[in-house]
């Protein structure tokens, strides 16, 4: 199993639970979709899965490790092998397109010329190589989160966690995201996309975990025509 | 099935698999590459850069300068003579009775008895009196017979006066305050200012290195999140800002160094050579040497303080 988690709760202080009694087991090659409205716990599920955030209770294995007890140098190693993907991109505005997908491998030490190559390779599988020089805020909302899945992949993550990686784009731009999601999915990435696009989650019928007032209320295979 | 897009672009199945898998580098060739950096991550940042790096210059220039003439100074007060001195005048047509007391006590170096016949030849030997006229100083004027003591330093002098008042044939005790003496006190107070001051000054360049580290930080911290978020440990986020803040302590401390030189050479061709004050440039080195290890070991746990208490990003 490539995340597993046991037990797991959180509680922000003074006394606001965010998840309760969490058990979730993800198998490497899988796709899963984390749903569930706003203030579900989705987020803090993601948080606690990159090491952000200290389980209250419980064990949280992701790639073998427990993050609760790892330390913030085991917690930078495991991060280097999980991609990440934001609803808000999170790019670099001051750097390129090409150094903005470069960062990973620049903290992975790798020779420079090898990194420009990478990442050329993944801005063309991005349909973005031309654009490679440009800033990110002269690119459109889905060409600037294509620009963060290519970051997120350049590194070949055995993991990748996608928060909302559709909530800023319209339903054209969310398909070509997903389909690149699957792509990497194919390719043997793990993908967990925390999503509420429920049309998209019935659209591409994969494993959906349903979260509510964080707690886990459906676990569907294939969710078409649950609701 | 979704539809694909409309451009044509390669499969990321394909890229995924033609990409082979990249040898790291070692750390010599990361921290080359940190330094390498260091150049550009200051050219973004001019406007910071210029003005840390002036006012580490200016403070330096001053500590420098003070450490310089501190040095001098005490120097100067070494070369001053020592001995400090109390004369007993003794009543007229007594005579001195408490040498076996002063050889007792013991911060008396030495002590001479000058009767009142010996003083009077002294004194025309000085002024180089004609005989007759010496002849009638010595009936009309009989000079009183004096005891000069000599002791270690000004603290004992007041001792001395009292144990000396307390003689009965001891008509009074004139203590010899030199100019020596008050030059001595007047160095000392400086001395020690000065020393408080530079200490302060030295505080303030930690401080202001520290401060720079953590407004590049601060500055930094949306690239600093996202690459914590990629897997950036602290070595990754702190390195930089070290070496960046370092580089631009350096260059500052070398341009104080010189402006304060060439200051300081201004000053020793004037009043401080009048004064007998050298000035010599060694100290303020070995001075400097220190303040850069203090700097250094200031920053750097100011930081790592700094980025512990901040541990991970949402």
């Amino acid at each position: 199993m490539i995340v597993s988690l046991q037990g797991v709760e959180k509680v922000y202080p003074p006394h606001q639970p965010a998840l309760r009694k969490l058990n979730l087991h993800i198998n490497e090659g899988d796709f899963i979709f984390i749903a569930g409205a706003s203030g579900a716990g989705k987020s803090t599920l993601l948080k606690l899965l990159l090491g952000s955030e200290r389980a209250s209770s419980g064990t949280v294995a992701v790639l073998g490790k427990n993050m609760s007890q790892a330390s913030e140098f085991e917690i930078a190693q495991i991060r280097k092998r999980i991609g990440i993907v934001f609803q808000d991109f999170r790019l670099l505005k001051r750097k390129t397109l090409l150094e903005n997908v470069s960062l990973p491998l620049e903290l992975r030490n790798y020779k420079k010329k090898d990194i420009e190559t990478r990442s050329l390779a993944m801005l063309d599988a991005l349909g973005l190589r031309e654009r490679a020089y440009d800033y990110p805020p002269t690119l459109s909302g889905g060409e600037q989160q294509r620009v963060a899945i290519a970051r997120a992949l350049v590194g070949k993550p055995d993991l990748l966690f996608a928060d909302e990686p559709t909530g800023n784009l319209d339903t054209h731009m969310s398909r070509i995201v997903f389909n690149l999601l699957l792509e990497a999915n194919a390719a043997g990435v793990t993908v967990v996309v925390a999503s509420h696009n429920l049309a998209m989650i019935e659209e591409l019928n994969l494993r959906t975990v349903v979260l509510d007032k964080g707690e886990i209320v459906g676990d569907f295979e294939q969710p078409k025509g649950v609701r | 099935m979704i539809p694909a897009p409309k451009k044509e672009r390669p499969n990321l199945l394909a890229v995924w698999g033609a990409v082979p898998r990249l040898p790291e580098q070692d750390s010599k060739e990361f921290l080359s590459e940190v330094f390498k950096g260091s150049f550009r991550r200051l050219k973004v940042a001019w406007v910071a850069t210029l003005c840390s790096l002036v006012s580490i210059a200016a403070l330096s220039a001053l500590l420098f300068c003070f450490v310089s003439v501190l040095s001098g100074l005490k120097a100067a007060s070494e070369r001053l003579p020592e001995d400090v001195s109390a004369l007993a005048v003794i009543r007229e047509g007594e005579k001195f009775n408490g040498e076996e007391a002063l050889k007792k006590l013991s911060f008396v170096r030495s002590f001479e008895v000058v009767s009142s016949e010996e003083g009077l030849n002294r004194f025309s030997t000085a002024v180089t009196l004609p005989s007759d006229t010496l002849e009638n100083l010595k009936k009309d004027n009989p000079l009183p017979e004096t005891v000069r003591i000599t002791v270690a330093s000004d603290t004992e002098l007041t001792d001395l006066k009292g144990a000396l008042g307390a003689l009965p044939e001891v008509e009074e005790v004139l203590v010899d305050e030199t100019m020596f003496t008050f030059a001595r006190k007047v160095m000392r107070s400086v001395r020690t200012s000065g020393t408080i001051l530079s200490l302060v000054l030295v505080f303030i360049v930690a401080f202001l290195i520290s401060m720079s580290v953590l407004v590049a930080l601060f500055l930094n911290r949306d690239e600093i999140e996202v690459a914590k978020l990629c897997g950036a440990a602290d070595r990754d986020v702190l390195l930089p800002s070290i070496v960046d803040s370092l580089i631009v302590l350096m260059i500052g401390l070398w341009i104080g160094a010189i402006f304060s030189a060439l200051f300081l050479k201004t000053l020793s061709g004037g009043f401080l050579s009048e004064a007998g004050i050298s000035i010599s440039l060694v100290s303020p080195l070995l001075f400097g040497i220190l303040l850069c290890a203090l700097v250094l070991a200031v920053s750097a746990g100011t930081t790592f303080a700094f980025l512990r208490s901040h541990r991970g990003t949402d």
